[in-house]
């Protein structure tokens, strides 16, 4: 069942001879559950193209379908729901709010939309995440794997229709990034979330349901890994 | 050099910070200058007052025309010397001096007159004090300016932050590229260099511009005032159109300086704050890096997790929060105290000016030519309306008082007055009268006056007996013409009270006892004019001057009016003129201080708010990513801002009722509660008002603050909101 359907995805930065064509004419779909990865040399589009999928930018023309919703035929504020909602978002550089500790980061989204966060939830994102010990610690207290997992506890605990990740492990080291790509699948898996990650790191990708390979904003290569049920 | 280079480079291509560092510096030097500005001009009115009032240094009287002749070939030095004749046929000579002369007294000594200091002599000193004509003068003028330059570096502490902000918010972003130098081998001083360096770049535009601006500013204010009519209503027409705008070149070198240096020491200063830290510390150095914060705060229960983070926020850079909201308190308390102390302070000049002219609030009083033994009340009231018409006079008081004894409830019979006033006096005396002139007219009773409120004898009674049948002065005449008038029964006459107007304790200045009957003058033309038989009232007139221009018209015309006299003791005009213009001065000098103060709290307050927002523009943005809708920031946003209005509201009134404490703690101590017969007690919660008010003007300044970066930001998307520091 698809859960993700791209349909002519443009996306043009500039005008005229400074027009730059970030995304040209994609179309894919993503079915419930699959973790693929997209992989692409920089400035290919590929953060263009998770930014546009997870309502943060708009596309130039083209439609985007989330469980059967036209993601971008919503108002400034409906988006913002949808975001805090359906999508769930891994950075880079995490991109925690630095006056928040841990735990108050993982459940913003939630207490964003008026909820009461789980308190179980929380103790078993917590312990999924190895945070325990660490959820009153702000992030200028944490090391840079600690605060990526602490940005994958906030892109989970709404349990989003699909998550997003920006090279997540991008600015980690290799044990680090094997933990948390350990944690993406272990969620992927157990709580059979959709998830599609950028990343540069071959092996990473090899790891994913699929790769999606994109160059000058055209998607190149389509390939199934195996990984997949 | 490549300081030089980097300097530049940076002012170049971080325009954002450069305009908004310069904008500091002008608005700071501005300021500044506005304030050197209005000394000058303040100064140079003093001087054209002075010169008008009186132009020449120093006259002497009282001579022969001999002595005069004599006299004007003895003074080369002087710019000019000039021979007056005055009415009383003696000569003067009076003297306009071109340079510093050296101490008064030696110069006239030398020059063998001996008369300085008596009444022979006329020594101008608003005159020699600012053109510094002699040593007492320069001494006079160097106190002044010690002074205002001891306020000046006050108001200076306050600037200087404004333009520390503004390199602190610079130099913050930048913090990673000085690492980067360090690490390929930069030194700390020249690290220094750069920042001191892009300093003074940034001086050569602000200095320049702000100086401009502030010589407009103060130009501009110097209109307003002019064109309001503010100057003319405090400081009268004559005066008013003496005032000049003046600029002293020597105060702008003197606040372009003083700009220099703030600039130099604020870049420095942040210079060597970079240079603490070490390359790798700079590099990996976040410039929204918090490491505490507080887990409970009073906004976070007030508001929820707005609140909370709203707190959190506004407490990242504790030392920049600090500072402004106490600046924003200082300012707010300032305001609203100058304001009170203002507001006593024109009581009790309105109250020693009443107790100097006993209790007469007018700027004349006239007196009938005829009136001593007594007018017809037509002729008052014929008087009265050539007053009112002639065109000279406004608030034309007048009545007609009768003396009679009026009966005690316990039978005891006392001299007193019943007055039939006009509307003008009336509304004068009676400010807080319960019942209008015409609604008083119309009353069939009569308006008991009770001039202090211990007194209790008619209290409860419905209406004062009074003795109407014969006037003492008309027996007395009839004795002093031979006729003995034979002793009449009394004939007792109940006057109705319809009102009762009671004097407060600060309200009676004459700290008499006694009752007054008062009714309207139209209502005596109308039914007690046969009450008094042909008993005369006294006629005496108050009024006010309608015009300043009109004073030497308006003395010829009383001069030369033979139904009304004036002595000297009633003309209250010079004196109270005198005492408003210094009352306005004063008033005028502390609201100019009073904005200024505010205008740098606020610009303190906007330049924080608003880089804070932008320095967070990556995070705000991420909030946005994860769902935080526009209104959810935009609340949040307000929450911050009013914090810093409630924060400085709350603190200036707890340090408002602090002060009042102290105060009243303090006259008690030193035994002066007389002062406050005067003026009244300030109340704890007077100045509550306007702190709140105040408050209010800095939360609605902040919200635009915030919310101008916040649209702007909102023009770009998101993705590119958060790349922009990944």
């Amino acid at each position: 069942m698809e859960l993700l359907k791209v349909e002519n995805l443009c996306k043009t930065y500039g005008k005229g001879e400074n027009e730059v064509k970030a995304l040209d004419n994609v179309s894919f779909t993503v079915p419930k559950g699959q973790m693929t990865a997209v992989i692409g040399a920089s400035g290919s589009g590929k953060s263009t193209l998770l930014h546009i999928l997870g309502g943060v930018d708009r596309p130039t023309s083209g439609k985007v379908w989330l469980d059967g919703q036209d993601v971008f035929a919503q108002n400034q504020k409906n988006l913002a729901i949808f975001r805090r909602r359906q999508v769930g978002l891994i950075y880079q550089f995490y991109n925690l709010i630095p006056v928040l500790s841990a735990e108050e980061n993982i459940t913003l989204p939630l207490i964003m939309d008026g909820r009461k966060p789980d308190k179980e939830r929380l103790e078993q994102m917590l312990d999924l995440l190895g945070l325990k010990e660490r959820r009153h610690h702000l992030p200028s207290q944490l090391s840079g794997g600690q605060q990526q997992r602490v940005s994958i506890g906030r892109a989970l605990f709404t349990s989003p229709d699909v998550l997003l990740g920006d090279e997540p492990t991008g600015n980690l080291d290799s044990k680090n990034s094997m933990e948390i790509l350990q944690l993406l699948r272990k969620s992927n898996q157990e709580m059979n979330q959709t998830m599609m990650i950028i990343t540069h790191d071959e092996n990473i990708a090899l790891q994913c349901d699929r790769i999606l390979t994109i160059s000058d904003g055209h998607i190149v290569d389509d390939q199934l890994t195996g990984q997949g049920v | 050099m490549f300081e030089r280079l980097l300097a530049k480079r940076y002012i170049i291509t971080q325009k954002r910070h450069s305009i908004l560092t310069v904008c500091s510096i002008i608005v700071a030097i501005a300021l500044m200058t506005s304030l050197f500005t209005a000394f000058s001009t303040a100064m140079g009115c003093i001087r054209d007052i002075a010169y008008h009032n009186a132009p020449y240094h120093y006259k002497i009287m009282h001579l022969t025309l001999q002595q005069a002749q004599e006299m004007e070939t003895q003074f080369p030095e002087a710019e000019s010397v000039k021979l007056v004749t005055e009415k009383d046929y003696t000569c003067s000579i009076e003297l306009f001096m071109k340079d510093y002369i050296g101490d008064t007294r030696e110069y006239f000594l030398a020059h063998g007159i001996e008369t300085v200091g008596n009444e022979f002599f006329d020594w101008n000193q608003n005159l020699t004090n600012q053109d510094l004509i002699d040593l007492n003068a320069r001494a006079r003028m160097a106190q002044y300016f010690a002074m205002f330059y001891v306020l000046i570096c006050l108001i200076a502490v306050m600037l200087r932050l404004m333009i520390d902000t503004a390199f602190e918010v610079s130099s913050k972003e930048r913090e990673r590229q000085f690492g980067v130098l360090q690490s390929i081998g930069a030194t700390p001083k020249q690290i220094v260099n750069i920042i001191t360096f892009e300093g003074l770049l940034l001086s050569a535009i602000g200095i320049p511009l702000g100086v401009l601006c502030g010589v407009g500013l103060g130009y501009g204010v110097y209109q307003a005032v002019l064109s309001s009519g503010v100057a003319e209503a405090y400081l009268g027409a004559d005066n008013a159109n003496l005032m000049q705008f003046h600029v002293s070149p020597l105060l702008l070198v003197a606040s372009a300086i003083t700009g220099l240096v703030w600039v130099l020491l604020s870049a420095y200063g942040t210079g060597m704050r970079i240079i603490k830290m070490t390359p790798i510390q700079a590099i990996s150095n976040r410039s929204n890096t918090v490491k505490k914060v507080r887990r409970h705060s009073f906004f976070g229960l007030l508001f929820g997790w707005m609140g909370k983070m709203a707190s959190r926020n506004n407490r990242r850079q504790p030392k920049r929060f600090i500072i402004t909201t106490v600046s924003l308190t200082l300012s707010i308390l300032l305001f609203s105290c100058f304001n009170i102390v203002m507001e006593k302070f024109e009581n009790l000049m309105n109250i020693s000016i009443q107790e100097v002219y006993n209790g007469f609030t007018c700027d004349f009083m006239f007196d009938s030519a005829t009136g001593a033994n007594g007018d017809s009340v037509d002729k008052m009231l014929s008087i009265g309306k050539e007053l009112e018409n002639v065109g000279y006079f406004k608030n034309v008081g007048y009545g007609a008082n009768f003396s009679r004894k009026f009966v005690y409830p316990n039978g005891r019979k006392e001299w007193s007055l019943i007055g039939y006033i006009n509307e003008a006096e009336y509304n004068i005396e009676y400010p807080n009268a319960p019942v209008s002139y015409d609604e008083l007219t119309k009353t069939n009773g009569y308006m008991l006056i009770s001039y202090n409120p211990t007194q209790t004898d008619f209290t409860d009674a419905d209406s004062v007996p009074v003795v109407i049948n014969d006037s003492v002065r008309q027996r007395l005449k009839d004795k002093e013409n031979g006729v003995e008038t034979p002793e009449k029964e009394d004939k007792i006459r109940d006057f109705p009270i319809a009102y009762r107007y009671q004097f407060g304790e600060n309200q009676n200045i004459y700290g008499g006892f006694g009752y007054t009957l008062i009714q309207t003058l139209d209502y005596y033309l109308a039914h007690d004019s046969e009450l008094y038989g042909n008993d005369t009232v006294w006629s005496s007139f108050t009024c006010d001057i309608v015009d300043d221009k009109d004073y030497p018209a308006l003395m010829a015309w009383v001069e030369n009016n033979p139904d009304i006299e004036m002595d000297e003791y009633q003309n209250f005009y010079l004196q109270r003129k005198k005492l408003r213009t210094m009352t306005s001065a004063i008033e005028i000098g502390v609201m100019f201080l009073n904005v200024m103060i505010a205008l740098i709290a606020i610009v303190n307050m906007v330049n924080i708010l608003s880089t804070g927002i932008l320095n967070r523009k990556s995070e705000l943005a991420s909030m946005q990513c994860l769902g935080m809708t526009e209104g959810q920031l935009y609340g949040m946003t307000s929450i911050e801002c009013a914090q810093y209005a409630l924060i400085s509201g709350v603190a200036a009134s707890l340090l408002g009722f602090v002060i009042i404490f102290i105060t009243e703690h303090f006259v008690e101590l030193i035994g002066a509660e007389d002062f406050y017969q005067g003026v009244g007690k300030i109340s704890y919660t007077a100045p509550l008002p306007r702190i709140w008010i105040c408050a209010l003007v800095a939360f609605a300044v902040a919200l635009i603050a915030s919310f101008i970066p916040l649209k702007n930001m909102q023009k770009e998307s998101l993705s590119e909101q958060v790349r922009s520091v990944d």
